[in-house]
């Protein structure tokens, strides 16, 4: 499917997956952080080099981590969720919120009854979703068309999750690495 | 009424053979939908666009039942995918 760019996956297994996607190019820079003031910190630290920059969620300050629209991927997995007030920030924010497939493997009816309650709230406030298989070996790769199902099964827009937002993030990554590039939205003439 | 179908050419990621297949299948959406997806699926294997020897299956399935079908492959413990889809069994 063309169009579709999975984050977090290494380029190695892209490779093996036969795929060859712009995205396996990028730096992507997952963040890890305990409190708002340290994510904060390495938002500012990272922001420079990283093509993708993605916070592993925690749920005491997701919603702050959106507030921020540096930010690009807010990846919710264990027991992060998805507040009304984190859809509404990254809404407003641009930050695409991605759910990580891989978390499947276990406790699986659990977790597509908490994805289908996220995806119902992101819908209501019009934020962006992607879906990353975050697979480490070439046997958890799957097909984005059939990943796109799993989310209109759950009641979302699967197309848009595995398609036009990873194509929008794609482009403001292109985008931020022009030398015209000034900050979001802003470029020279 | 006629049937709606659609026909999608599987890769199954394992040794199979026609029964191995179709089971698969079955179970996958089994576990997924349960016997009442099963039978809004209809799942059935096209012997003669498949090639059981390289792992590459056509399935033939109701139309309405195509997200539920794939859900189902995406979720199976076994890696199977789509690579091909189509609405009639000779072009998939």
């Amino acid at each position: 499917m063309s169009g579709f760019q999975d984050f977090l996956v290494d380029s190695d297994i892209e490779d093996l997956a036969g795929w060859n996607r712009e995205a396996a190019e990028l730096n992507t820079v997952i963040l890890e952080a305990s409190d708002w003031g340290e994510l904060k910190r390495k938002i500012g630290e990272k922001r420079e080099d990283a093509d993708i920059l993605v916070f592993r969620g925690d749920k005491d300050f997701n919603a702050r981590a959106c507030e921020d629209p540096r930010l690009d991927i807010l990846l919710v997995g264990g027991d992060s969720r998805i507040a009304q007030s984190t859809a509404e920030a990254a809404s407003q924010n641009g930050v695409a919120i991605a759910f990580d497939f891989s978390e499947l493997k276990s406790d699986r009816v659990e977790k597509m009854k908490a994805w289908k309650t996220d995806i119902k709230i992101l819908e209501k406030h019009g934020a962006d979703y992607i879906i990353t298989t975050n697979a480490e070996r070439e046997e958890d790769i799957r097909a984005p068309r059939d990943i796109a199902s799993l989310i209109n099964e759950l009641g979302g827009e699967g197309l848009k999750a595995v398609k036009e937002v990873p194509s929008r993030l794609m482009e403001e990554a292109l985008e931020r690495k022009s030398d015209r590039f000034i900050g979001k939205g802003v470029e020279e003439m | 009424m006629r049937e709606n179908y659609r026909y999608l050419a599987v890769k199954i990621d394992a040794e199979i053979d026609r029964d191995k297949a179709s089971n698969l299948f079955r179970e996958a959406l089994k576990a997924y939908a349960g016997e009442k997806g099963l039978i809004r699926a209809d799942p059935k294997l096209i012997d003669s666009e498949s090639d059981y020897s390289n792992s590459e299956v056509v399935v033939r399935i109701n139309r309405e039942a195509e997200d539920v079908f794939r859900a189902a492959i995406v979720l199976s413990e076994i890696k199977m995918y789509t690579i091909r889809v189509s609405g009639s069994s000779s072009s998939v």
